[in-house]
């Protein structure tokens, strides 16, 4: 395969197989379409034979054990997380009413407990600031008013009635749509689940309201979580608050645009390959990915078990941490998740937002800065970061990471095999299998083909070509994977936390790539090595590529990425860099009232 | 026997355990409770992640240490994707690749059975118990006997299942042990996997009316009440694909949890 100059070509014979066996069924013209598609990515693909490096694939996380398996007790009712009590540093003293948009969920929080204001007070202002701008945004699939309006009460009545309010007290929220929630419609931004009303709440939506966020409604996503535009839905397409010709990132697009539009001031997302980091890049806001198995995937409709992580999208460091702190931990659901105990996440920001960065080694990722193509504003914006760590008393080395190449086709290779997997779920509503095979498996491909998007079935026929078609790529692209974590392993005996830019660019316009989707895969190309490598990772707003031409001004982002299960080593390296920069407070001019 | 006569022949039962819930979710099992069971489907509303069953684990080992098989250390799970419409998540989970236990044997017919693995799978459910989809069962695989020397496969299902009854495992229900013939011919290459031959009593006679087949299909399915083997609409082997369970570790079998389970 090395070196090979010719392409592998897809017959319609191939075509017709992978569809088969991925249960679609595919228009001639489709299948034009997917044969150069399959071409294109199976080349990408090949580089993974490039790597003949002996190392194994493992297992990262904690092996089950007997106290890790479940009693043999048929099911009880899910009794909803607590979270640990945020501890608050600071109070907030004024405020006036017309500004609610522009608090952070602490201050928000902090205000709601003291009386301030009610949680209803600013569940109202958050409705009314989503009905006064999200027409231009369409960050948000659903909002249900009736409920937030009842969960604002039911966190002013408990107040009322002498009980502590949790760390979120009256804080709005959104989650990204691919988050389970109780009677709240649930879609994955596909219309195959659409009309689906859950039964019990996942777990981030049981640990939100149980901490006394209010949930507003459901967030907008490329479908199932594969997009890095959100271009990839049947719904409305999300435009980005900085310029609204632009899009938001992917896929929690509507998650980043709903914060940077100042609607509601924290959301969740889930980051399998960036997810999370690219569109708080490319929206001027904090990301925030967990290592995985740090949070809970339970009630997270999975697209790449293995990777998949939820974590929070915010305006500023100390809401990263606050909310990460209502998010970590062990969950016996999620048998993935790791047993080890939470740090004090808002102690290792206000300590980053204090004592600066003496002693901390910043790795700088050299082969990102050689990407070609990289924007010079991009550049820019990243030397003028690493420079202000450096002025907070970090000590600044080159680090490579010498699998980087191989990131993207790896992840492209794991993605398209599990979400293949993860998606076989989703019959159609002939699910019960009582009509007879054939039968079932005609409708079933019938249901299939108009319930999911382009991508989706593009991602599918890869799935099953990985899988299938070329016996040991799967298996490869683990190893590869390895690979990879160990060059972060031994990036990280030279340096405390990695540092490149997010994205290469510093956004695109809505339209420009739908047409290119492997070139919309390579703009993920910074951001997936922390989930191949499970590692913990966040973009923060690292200031703006000035206009240019046709180009608007644009957010940039600066990516850090820690060892794992040291979140709290990159809040604080991000909140020092925040407390030096003031690019947290720019309001985007798409949505200024 | 005719030139196209079965040279030898591996026994696979698959035992249904006596768990109150199903493998990997808290939902009853068919067989555990008199009340509804609860809808396989919801195994796979999106957003459930599996959780093992200890009992189911803890049964299945008591039956590798009955027979005497190596219990690995390690053991993984792999998602097994046919077209089965009965698997509610499109697929199964089982442990093709890396399972529980190997080795062990038993004794019948004045001969040592040589078992080749012990693992865990989670039912496929059948069409007239698709609530059975999920249940944890245990399959054994015993390596192949020759049919040309005096044993036959019946002596060997009587056995296994006996020692699988007497150690209290499974649950009650008449059919919560099934057996597989795969039935071999070494000089063609030929393989056919016979299903529902779950009787001592006709299991040789299923294995002997392969020889009317020139070539054998991949599956046939003996009809008892018939006495017939029929050709069998079974899980297409050419259609499958498996790649390991992202979202369950590998499953660590340490010695002082076997100690406990042998005291038991």
């Amino acid at each position: 395969m090395r070196g090979s100059p010719s392409s592998e070509r897809f017959s319609d014979a191939d075509l017709a197989t992978l569809a088969r066996l991925c249960r679609l069924e595919l228009s001639g013209e489709e299948v034009a379409r997917c044969q150069e598609y399959l071409r294109t990515i199976v080349d990408l693909l090949a580089r993974l034979y490039e790597v003949d490096d002996p190392e194994e694939a493992a297992f990262r996380g904690d092996a089950l054990g007997p106290a890790a398996l479940r009693d043999d007790v048929p099911a009880t009712p899910e009794v909803p997380m607590t979270c640990p009590d945020a501890q608050m540093d600071a109070r907030v003293t004024a405020v006036s009413a017309d500004d609610l948009s522009t608090w952070t969920a602490w201050q928000t929080a902090d205000a709601v407990r003291s009386g301030l204001i009610s949680a209803l007070e600013a569940t109202t202002a958050a409705l009314a600031r989503v009905a006064g701008v999200d027409g231009r945004i369409h960050a948000w699939m659903r909002v249900d008013e009736r409920g937030a309006l009842a969960a604002a009460r039911a966190v002013d009545a408990a107040r009322a009635r002498g009980e502590t309010p949790g760390p979120l007290a009256g804080v709005p929220t959104g989650l990204k749509d691919n988050f389970v929630t109780a009677g709240l419609e649930t879609t994955a931004g596909s219309r195959i689940l659409a009309g689906w009303l859950p039964g019990a709440d996942g777990h981030a939506a049981a640990v939100l309201r149980a901490s006394g966020a209010v949930l507003l409604g459901k967030l907008a996503l490329d479908e199932f979580g594969m997009g890095s535009s959100n271009e990839n839905t049947p719904f409305s397409v999300v435009h980005n608050p900085w310029d609204t010709a632009y899009v938001p990132g992917g896929s929690s697009g509507g998650s980043a645009a709903a914060v940077a539009a100042r609607t509601v001031p924290f959301s969740l997302g889930s980051d399998s390959g960036g997810s999370i980091r690219q569109p708080a890049s490319l929206c001027g806001i904090v990301g925030l990915k967990p290592s995985y198995g740090r949070v809970s995937r339970r009630g997270l409709v999975a697209f790449v078990s293995s990777l998949d992580q939820a974590g929070p999208l915010t305006r500023d460091v100390r809401d990263a941490a606050l909310v990460l702190t209502c998010l970590a931990g062990h969950d016996p659901g999620d048998v993935n998740t790791i047993r080890a105990p939470v740090p004090d996440y808002l102690a290792a920001a206000a300590r980053g937002r204090s004592d600066g960065l003496a002693g901390l080694r910043v790795g700088v990722h050299h082969e990102a800065l050689e990407v070609p193509g990289l924007d010079p504003a991009v550049r820019t914006c990243f030397d003028q970061a690493i420079a202000v760590l450096a002025s907070a008393g970090a000590e600044l080395v080159a680090v490579s990471l010498p699998h980087f190449r191989h990131a993207v086709p790896t992840y492209y290779a794991l993605a398209s095999a599990q979400a293949t997997s993860n998606l076989a779920r989703f019959t159609g509503p002939v699910s019960d299998g009582s009509s007879g095979r054939a039968a079932f498996l005609q409708a079933c491909a019938a249901a299939r083909s108009r319930g999911f998007g382009a991508e989706v079935r593009r991602r599918l026929l890869l799935g099953v070509h990985v899988l299938r078609s070329r016996p040991g790529l799967y298996e490869q692209a683990g190893r590869v994977q390895a690979c990879i974590a160990r060059d972060h392993a031994k990036a990280f005996e030279r340096c405390d936390v990695l540092a490149s830019p997010t994205t290469r660019l510093p956004g695109f316009r809505l339209g420009e790539r739908v047409h290119d989707p492997v070139a919309m895969y390579l703009s993920d190309m910074f951001v997936v090595g922390a989930n191949l490598a499970g590692l913990p990772a966040m973009s923060l707003s690292a200031g703006f590529a000035p206009a240019l031409g046709e180009r608007p001004r644009l957010p940039v982002g600066l990516h850090l990425v820690a060892p794992p299960l040291h979140e709290a080593r990159l809040l604080r390296v991000a909140a020092a860099y925040e407390a030096s920069t003031s690019w947290s407070g720019v309001m985007p001019p798409g949505v200024s009232t | 026997m005719s030139e196209h006569g079965p040279t030898s022949v591996a026994l696979e039962i698959h035992c249904r355990l006596a768990t109150r819930t199903k493998l990997f979710s808290s939902l009853p099992t068919y067989a555990g409770t008199t009340a509804d069971p609860g809808d396989p489907r919801a195994l796979a509303t999106p957003g459930t992640l599996p959780v093992p069953n200890r009992r189911a684990v803890e049964l299945a080992l008591r039956l590798a240490l009955r027979l005497q098989a190596v219990v690995a250390a390690s053991s993984g799970w792999v998602r097994r994707h046919g077209f089965d419409p009965r698997a509610p998540r499109g697929y199964r989970i089982c442990q093709s690749a890396a399972p529980l236990a190997r080795g062990g044997s038993f004794v019948s017919a004045g001969r040592r059975w040589a078992v080749e693995v012990v693992r865990l799978a989670e039912d496929l459910g059948e069409p007239h118990a698709p609530h059975r989809a999920g249940d944890p069962r245990v399959e054994i695989v015993v390596v192949p006997i020759d049919l040309a020397g005096e044993l036959r496969a019946s002596a060997g299902l009587r056995a296994l299942r006996s020692i699988v009854t007497g150690s209290g495992v499974v649950d009650a229900g008449t059919d919560a042990i099934r057996c597989l013939a795969h039935v071999m011919r070494h000089d063609a290459d030929q393989r056919c996997t016979l299903v529902d031959v779950d009787s001592p009593a006709l299991i040789d006679r299923a294995i002997a009316q392969t020889s009317a087949w020139s070539v054998l299909p991949p599956t046939l399915r003996y009809d008892a009440a018939a006495d017939r083997l029929r050709p069998h609409e079974a899980t297409h082997a050419h259609e499958e694909y498996e790649l390991p369970d992202p979202d369950l570790p590998p499953l660590l079998v340490d010695a002082g949890w076997l100690a406990r389970i042998r005291r038991e």
